[in-house]
């Protein structure tokens, strides 16, 4: 078989494969078009949606500039989060003689005691916050949500019902784990007394056990300062009266969603998508994101193959569209970004204040006279790539891997760092950063590959890859010509 | 099958070519929304069926090529906000790169074979995804290409070496 047959075969089977994943047509309703009030116009060709026949769809990007900021869509989002500053008391909802609420009070796990006394370790942290029809939190894992009602003639009792949990695999669950997660469910399980002394809150169901909680202090604010110099990392999504992660809604067979937020100094936001990226300018005065010159740009988005992943993909991603259309109210505490009371963001990577203010570079690197940094960077890690230039002009890093997408770009001296966030699981194994500009092919750089912050690393610092080659060396590809290097321990490695 | 002559007869004249339709515009146009670029062409499709020549084809490949025709527009108009957004970050002395589909998939030497297949022409992009990916005859994809087999014939081998050169010595799978 010469080459040309291997090629046919490799199309073949490619063709073959890629059709068998791709069997649902279109969704357009066929059937308006013999309505006898459309009769032969035009207008009856629409996609078929929950409610029936709708108007035409437009395309996530066109959804995003469209002038019109719609709120539907995040009016469609039942808000649970109550404004936790608020004293329950004031809402003319139980408190106790100290001056703590049940509701609007964030608490955090102390202790358990299973219903005959004996206490049960609290191995992994989980939350609870009462307002006034909702409970919500985590058991040690997953969120949790459900109903609470509490009648005027037995004010110590919340009645739970409804108690909701999202599904995500659980992993390096210490020892006690699934006896935390399953008492926490049992507790919380019909009606419960509560009682509240001093900071600790102890719910009791007489069948089950206790569970003990302290109010966990809030160090809230909305100073749109404290926006600055994170990625915001989306962490959870709040819908109704069931919480879900980004990771659990697609399956783990998909794609991980990764959606972050950077705000710059100069007042835009860029957000991060699987599939585009926007940028606008922003105002977060009053409490509220306002976005305004909203642009976005999509990029080669991975196809997630399973139908069910792929509308809860999408169900998620319009979630987020909504929320952040619709001038959404905003507080950070411990560390988190809530967003629109809906969306949850977590300070992944934290970006030198030097870089805050740049705000998104570059999404496609073009042309030749690339050279090529590899290493192994997790999804959603912030990346840095410096080059720092030796005999030409300063370029900022740009990648031409669709794994990558540029955060912002610091200067310092002939120093160029472009900051990137690792955003596909299929291809964020392999990094090809190209520094320097397409006439630059002689320039000499050196250039390093840094993790930042991996989602899982804990925060820090820490070198991925650095890796020296003397000048004139060949690897990791001729001079113009993107090729690949191992990671090796060592120097930084100077490039042609 | 005749081209329908009233709105009842057209849904049931295109629904059997859904399916191809929907999968030539998740090719063509992978970053657009097939659900779009499907109902643009099945209204421009409405607005021509009386053009439709059953000797030149089946409805399916007159669909289809409605349907490579809008990808095309669709593809165009998301270069175009691209550029918009790439402008600033140009190099003062550099042009701009053209706005070819190499710009809209990020084409880079170490690209999968879906990218290697953005690089190509688009014609021979379109000969490889009705050939290939649709499974379309050489005939049936002549009848959308609207050109001879022969020529169907020679634009595949035109995009098999060009595939062979981007992917180098990768083309064993």
């Amino acid at each position: 078989m010469n080459s040309d047959e291997r090629m046919h075969e490799r199309l073949t089977r490619a063709g073959a494969r890629w059709r068998d994943v791709n069997t649902t047509p279109a969704h357009v309703d066929l059937e308006a078009m013999s309505s006898p009030e459309h009769g032969e116009y035009l207008v009856p060709i629409t996609p078929l949606g929950a409610d029936g026949p709708r108007r035409p769809r437009r395309s996530r990007v066109q959804m995003w500039l469209a002038a019109a900021v719609g709120v539907a869509a995040a009016a469609s989002v039942a808000i649970v989060v109550a404004n936790l500053g608020d004293g329950g008391s004031k809402r003319g909802q139980p408190a106790t003689e100290t001056g703590q609420s049940l509701t609007n009070t964030p608490w955090t796990l102390t202790g358990m005691n299973r219903a005959d006394g004996t206490p049960l370790p609290v191995v992994a942290p989980a939350s609870l916050t009462f307002t006034k029809d909702v409970i919500k939190g985590t058991d040690a894992c997953n969120s949790i949500s459900g109903k609470i009602t509490i009648r005027a003639s037995e004010p110590s009792e919340v009645a739970v019902s409804d108690l909701a949990s999202t599904e995500m695999a659980c992993v390096g669950r210490p020892d006690g784990f699934d006896a935390e997660v399953s008492h926490i469910h049992a507790v919380l399980d019909g009606t419960v007394q509560w009682s509240i002394t001093g900071d600790e809150l102890t719910l009791t169901n007489p069948g089950a056990g206790t569970l003990v909680y302290r109010h966990a202090r809030q160090t809230r604010t909305t100073d749109p300062a404290a926006l600055v110099g994170h990625a915001w990392q989306l962490a959870l999504i709040t819908q109704g009266t069931t919480s879900a992660s980004p990771g659990s809604v697609a399956s783990a067979t998909s794609p991980t969603a990764s959606i972050s937020l950077i705000f710059n100094k100069n007042g835009t936001l860029s957000l991060t998508h699987r599939c585009y990226v926007v940028s606008a300018t922003l105002s977060a005065a009053d409490a509220k994101l306002r976005l305004t010159d909203v642009r976005a740009m999509q990029h080669s988005c991975p196809e997630i193959a399973d139908p069910t992943a792929r509308a809860a993909q999408e169900r998620e991603d319009a979630v987020v569209d909504g929320v952040l259309r619709s001038t959404p109210s905003w507080f950070i505490d411990g560390g988190q970004l809530t967003v629109g009371d809906t969306l949850v963001f977590k300070a992944a990577g934290t970006l030198p204040a030097s870089c805050a203010g740049d705000g998104v570079t570059d999404q496609f690197a073009i042309g030749d006279g690339s050279t090529t940094v590899i290493g192994t960077v997790p999804v959603g890690a912030v990346v840095a790539v410096t080059a720092e230039f030796l005999t030409r002009e300063l370029t900022p890093p740009k990648t031409s891997s669709t794994a990558l997408t540029a955060l912002c770009s610091t200067t310092a001296g002939k120093a160029v760092t472009t900051y990137f966030r690792a955003i596909h699981a299929g291809t964020a194994d392999v990094i090809s950063a190209t520094a320097g500009c397409p006439s630059c092919t002689q320039t000499t750089f050196v250039a390093h590959l840094t993790v930042l912050d991996a989602p899982d690393s804990g925060g820090g610092v820490a070198t991925a890859s650095e890796v020296t080659q003397g000048p004139g060396g060949a690897s990791p590809g001729s001079p113009g010509s993107p090729g690949a290097a191992s990671p090796s321990a060592g120097g930084p490695i100077l490039y042609k | 099958m005749s081209a329908p002559h009233d709105a009842t007869g057209f849904a049931d004249w295109v629904r059997p070519s859904l399916l191809p339709m929907t999968r030539l515009a998740r090719r063509l146009a992978p970053d657009a929304d097939p659900d779009d670029v499907v109902q643009d062409a099945l209204v421009r499709a409405w607005q021509k069926w009386h053009q439709y020549d059953a000797d030149r084809g089946t409805p399916t490949t007159w669909l289809l090529a409605i349907v490579a025709d809008r990808a095309r527009d669709a593809r165009r108009e998301r270069i175009r906000r691209l550029r918009v957004v790439d402008d600033h970050d140009a190099p003062p002395d550099t042009p701009a790169p053209d706005p070819s589909p190499d710009l809209a998939a990020g084409i880079a030497a170490d690209l999968d074979l879906d990218r290697a297949i953005a690089a190509l022409t688009e014609r021979q992009q379109l000969a490889v995804h009705l050939h290939y990916f649709l499974g379309l005859t050489v005939d049936e994809t002549g009848a959308v290409m609207d050109c001879a087999p022969g020529t169907v014939k020679s634009t595949l081998h035109d995009a098999r070496a060009r595939l062979r050169e981007l992917l180098g010595g990768d083309d064993e799978l």
